[in-house]
């Protein structure tokens, strides 16, 4: 008698063992999932973070004890990589926006609103003041360290349970005014012999950091991995990259956060693991720099390309390395633990945090890709207890 | 109509030689006639000249002939434009034929002096010509060449081995003649006839003699030429229809002329003694080689004899003779080398003492261990040079050891990293091939291929230590077919690198964090972890062991200071132990002097071995790393490999 159909198997779906085959898309990968999360760590700023906020809140006090910035309305915030979370190691610039919600680019000239956020802070911190194009640096170098007072109230801000005085590292804030443009905001343009143009669109840029920095929370709370979203980490992974492998060549980190910005928004960044979201945000960088020049990265606080554009010769020397490190990825994706930590450790590359790779290795395995047998001798040497002496000359 | 590969080339060369009026022969297949060129013409009453394109254009020259040409490279009217072997294909265009034409004719007139121009083959240019080989050493023969119209009776003996000779005098049992020598000849006689002419009235009364007195004769015409001597030799007879004459090719057969071929060394090698023991597979073909590169005297030591299954991979051919009769058989033809033969196995250090008394060069090739320990041994006391020579692993790993002057000798390299110890098969089932009656030991797997590389590499490394240029190392590993364990697992000659020191991300970290907080002062402590299968050191933990007296200039590790941690460590994991030490240094600076005195001081404790320095110097915002192993009385440096988290030791 002929089977049942609903008894019948389909080949096609079973293997002998009678398990169901995987849809192919679905490729058992090597996930190093611990291995991620530390060097998600060595990326993190962690304490310095603190430091940063409470430089922030220190320079807030100084700018809110201004009865010139408080009459046009003063509003600062912070702004930059510092309030999307994407700061990576070592975290030197921390931005702020001084908003004056009283003020136009009408109203008012962008040397003036310059001049006033000069006057207040070089008059609060001295020599540590250092003019910008179109921002106000304060210096927090050479061991400078917020009061402690802001210190802890950043700890509070952040939920931190310890409030210890935190490390000090060469950094500095930034501190850029703006004014209303309509229903977003402006800051001076970049290039201070334009301020004394004529029309008032021609001094000014229009701009709106913190509508990014919604985007990014949002974005965030999007893809998840292991409960935690995964575009935050996403994005530190690929500017440490870059960070380590291009340094100062343009272009800089914000360009490559907003190609990832993208991905994640289209679907096309994706994975089930810190290893395979990696490597898909690796491929998709890789994929998307060559294209730019012809389709240009979109700001999506403004809904316009992003400005300035890239350098074709920059783009293409990022379109190479990014190439190889997106090839890199894959291959780790298929490979045994020690192999893919070794390539995975190669792609991130190293910042100070870590003293050296970000990118931790597995138990016994080395840096070659190799593993150390699961037995290892005992190792019988005691040294000796003479005295001895080492030195430079 | 031609065998090409290229027809569309091809037509385009008739092409172009049909354009320089050259038109195609309708009686001749792949003839073309046309003019000559411009250079040909003083030389010649012919107007056009003849090209033949062969099958197989153009990886075959074509010929040219041009009538009425008499000179060195045109024989029977064939211009021989390029020397065989030539690689440059300039035939493939015409105009690279009148180029070379040209060049031809300037050469020509120069009278072909230069080595481009070299041509010892008069043979070529005689008609008829037999291509019989007869071996001739003409300057042994006539000895002094400056003579004009000297003489000697010469005969041809078919004897000596497979190809006959001229030998000096007249033998009742073989065929007589004459050579004749004339101290200048413009171009080599094409016939009997010119041959006759080119001879003084005395050689040529010796030649009708000769002919009325045995109607046959062999004769030998010689003449310098800007490239040597030439010789021609022609085999007349008279028979009843007329006579009958050839020219024959002529091979030199002197020794000068066969070692020329033995490369740049044999002159220095043939004052030389070398002896081999072991003529087997390996050593067989080892000692041929010696012969054959000059080699003065060969001393060739084995006691066994030759079995059908032997000759696979040995030299020879022969069975049933011991192995230094058929080694000494194939030596025989190198007559340069004098060989000494001993049928016996040497194991006692007497017999070796014996055996190699007086040699420049000692080899093992017995693929002994204890032989070529034994033989080290005694080289070693008799202050005489020695090699030792085998395969490893069914023949994937050669490897080549020499004990000469300021050599490590063969009995201490165990355990040095200079000299990686090649892995144990551990019943590994390719090495062997099981065993055969009437044979002690298991069958080596190694295929005839890895016998003649090994005996190659042998070869080469003992002719740089017998010619004095010792640029080889003292011991040489080729790996021929990779090996599971590192570092054999790469195909080709081993590069011996220090053991790698491996380093945890925690060690480190704690290390550079020691060394940012006492900057500017120097700090230091000591190193703990294991040693890895590799033999390397794999740095698990870094101590800091802060200096009783901080200092920009020096750090100091207090008395006493070693063990507690090193118990301390080994309560937290048994495995660790003491591996070496670390410091850092306030600029950036590598180890000083200072550092590696005391790192060498250290390895000379006991409890202490192959210690490891690592030196932290600051650089930018971080701190680099050196990392130098103490081998073998120095401080070499290496480089540090991260390594993962030591694995908790398995409880059962």
């Amino acid at each position: 008698m002929a089977e049942p159909v609903s008894q019948r198997k389909d080949p096609a779906k079973e293997t002998s063992h009678g398990l169901p085959l995987l849809p192919k898309h679905r490729r058992m990968t090597t996930p190093l999932h611990d291995e991620f999360k530390t060097a998600q760590q060595h990326i993190n700023l962690n304490s310095r973070e603190r430091v940063a906020i409470a430089a922030h809140l220190e320079v807030r006090a100084v700018l809110s004890a201004s009865a010139a910035l408080v009459g046009r309305g003063l509003d600062d915030v912070l702004i930059g990589s510092y309030p999307r979370h994407v700061t990576i190691w070592p975290g030197r610039d921390v931005d702020v926006f001084g908003k004056l919600t009283a003020e136009t680019i009408d109203s008012i000239s962008p040397a003036a609103a310059y001049q006033l956020f000069l006057d207040v802070l070089t008059a609060a911190f001295g020599g540590r003041v250092e003019p910008q194009p179109r921002s106000v640096k304060v210096k927090y170098v050479g061991g400078f360290l917020p009061d402690l007072g802001f210190i802890r109230k950043a700890a509070e801000l952040l939920g931190e349970e310890k409030s210890g005085q935190g490390e000090a590292f060469d950094f500095s804030v930034d501190v850029v005014p703006a004014v209303r443009s309509g229903d977003v905001w402006a800051i001076p343009q970049s290039d201070p012999e334009r301020w004394r143009r004529m029309a008032a669109a021609e001094r000014w840029v229009r701009t709106d950091p913190e509508q990014l920095t919604s985007l990014t929370q949002q974005m965030n709370g999007g893809l998840k991995i292991d409960g935690q979203g995964a575009y935050v980490p996403t994005v530190k992974a690929v500017r440490q990259i870059r960070s380590w492998y291009l340094g100062k060549v343009k272009p800089g980190g914000l360009f490559f956060e907003l190609i990832v910005y993208e991905g994640f928004d289209t679907g096309q960044i994706t994975g089930s693991s810190w290893a395979e979201v990696t490597a898909s945000a690796l491929a998709y960088v890789a994929a998307r720099l060559p294209t730019i020049t012809v389709r240009p990265v979109c700001d999506p606080a403004m809904g316009q390309a992003y400005a300035p554009a890239p350098e074709p010769a920059a783009l293409a020397q990022a379109a190479l390395s990014f190439g190889g490190f997106a090839a890199d990825a894959q291959r780790a994706l298929t490979l045994d633990a020690c192999p893919a930590a070794a390539l995975w450790r190669r792609v991130f590359g190293e910042n100070t945090h870590a003293n050296g790779p970000v990118f931790p290795l597995p138990k016994n395995c080395r840096e070659d890709g190799t593993i150390m047998p699961a037995t290892v001798a005992a190792n019988p040497l005691r040294g000796t207890n003479e005295a001895r002496g080492f030195g430079e000359r | 109509m031609v065998e090409t590969l290229d027809p569309d080339r091809l037509a385009s060369f008739v092409a172009e030689m049909e354009g320089a009026g050259f038109v195609a022969a309708e009686s001749t297949p792949a003839t073309w006639q046309g003019p000559i060129p411009a250079s040909l013409q003083p030389h010649t009453a012919a107007t056009t000249m003849r090209v033949v394109i062969h099958d197989g254009w153009p990886y075959v020259q074509p010929s040219i002939y041009v009538e009425g040409i008499r000179w060195w490279h045109a024989a029977r009217e064939a211009v021989c434009l390029w020397q065989e072997g030539d690689n440059s294909k300039e035939w493939v265009t015409f105009d690279g034929i009148l180029r070379r034409l040209d060049t031809w004719v300037s050469k020509a007139e120069a009278g072909f002096v230069d080595r481009d121009g070299a041509a010892l083959d008069p043979h070529l240019y005689y008609a008829p010509y037999d291509a019989m080989l007869i071996g001739v050493d003409v300057e042994g023969l006539i000895g002094k060449l400056d003579q004009d119209g000297q003489h000697g009776k010469i005969h041809l003996d078919d004897t000596v081995g497979d190809l006959p000779v001229i030998a000096a005098g007249h033998h009742v049992e073989h065929m007589p003649g004459h050579w004749f020598f004339r101290s200048r000849l413009n171009a080599p006689p094409t016939s009997l006839e010119e041959f006759l002419a080119a001879l003084t009235d005395k050689q040529r009364r010796l030649f009708t003699a000769q002919m009325l007195r045995s109607r046959a004769g062999v004769f030998v015409l010689a003449w310098p030429t800007p490239h040597g001597v030439v010789s021609l030799i022609v085999g007349v007879s008279d028979q009843d229809g007329g006579r009958i004459d050839a020219a024959a090719r002529p091979t030199p057969i002197s020794q000068a002329d066969r070692l020329r071929r033995a490369g740049p060394d044999g002159a220095a090698l043939r004052r030389l003694r070398v002896v081999v023991i072991g003529v087997g597979a390996v050593g067989s073909h080892l000692a041929i080689t010696l012969a054959r590169s000059g080699i003065g005297h060969l001393t060739i030591v084995d006691g066994d004899v030759m079995t059908p299954t032997i000759t696979i991979r040995h030299a020879s051919p022969a069975t049933g003779v011991s192995k230094v009769d058929a080694v000494e058989a194939l030596v025989r033809p190198f007559d340069w080398t004098q060989v000494t033969k001993h049928n016996e196995t040497p194991r006692t250090p007497s017999a070796i003492r014996r055996i190699i008394a007086d040699a420049d060069l000692c080899i093992d090739a017995t693929g002994s261990s204890l032989i070529a320990e034994l033989v080290s041994r005694v080289a070693a006391t008799s202050r005489i040079p020695m090699m030792s020579v085998a395969l490893y692993r069914g023949g994937r790993v050669i490897r080549v050891r020499r004990q000469a002057e300021n050599d490590t000798p063969l009995v201490e390299r165990l355990g040095r990293w200079h000299y990686p110890e090649i892995p144990a098969a551990e019943d590994d089932p390719f090495d062997f091939v099981g065993v055969e009656t009437g044979c002690v030991a298991p069958i080596h797997n190694a295929p005839p291929s890895a016998v003649l590389s090994a005996a190659a590499l042998a070869a080469r490394v003992a002719i740089d230590q017998l010619t004095g240029r010792r640029e080889e190392p003292d011991e040489v590993l080729e790996v021929l077919s990779p090996l599971d364990t590192p570092p054999f697992e790469r195909r080709g000659r081993l590069i011996v690198s220090p053991p790698r020191v491996m380093l945890t991300d925690a060690a480190r970290t704690t290390l550079i964090a020691a060394a940012r907080s006492s900057k500017p002062e120097e700090t230091g402590g000591i190193l703990i972890g294991v040693i890895d299968e590799r033999a390397q050191p794999c740095v698990i933990e870094t101590v800091e062991i802060p200096s009783e007296h901080p200092s920009p200039l020096a750090y100091r590790v207090p008395e006493g200071a070693t063990a507690p941690i090193i118990d301390a460590a080994r309560t937290r994991d048994r495995r660790l132990g003491y591996l070496g030490e670390w410091h850092s240094h306030p600029s950036n600076q590598p180890a000083s002097a200072t550092d590696v005195a005391t790192m060498l001081k250290l390895a000379a404790m006991p409890d202490v071995r192959h210690p490891v320095l690592v030196v932290a110097r600051p650089t930018g915002d971080g701190f680099e790393l050196d990392a130098l192993v103490t081998i073998d009385g120095a401080l070499v440096a290496t480089s540090l490999v991260g390594l993962g988290p030591l694995a908790e030791e398995d409880a059962t």
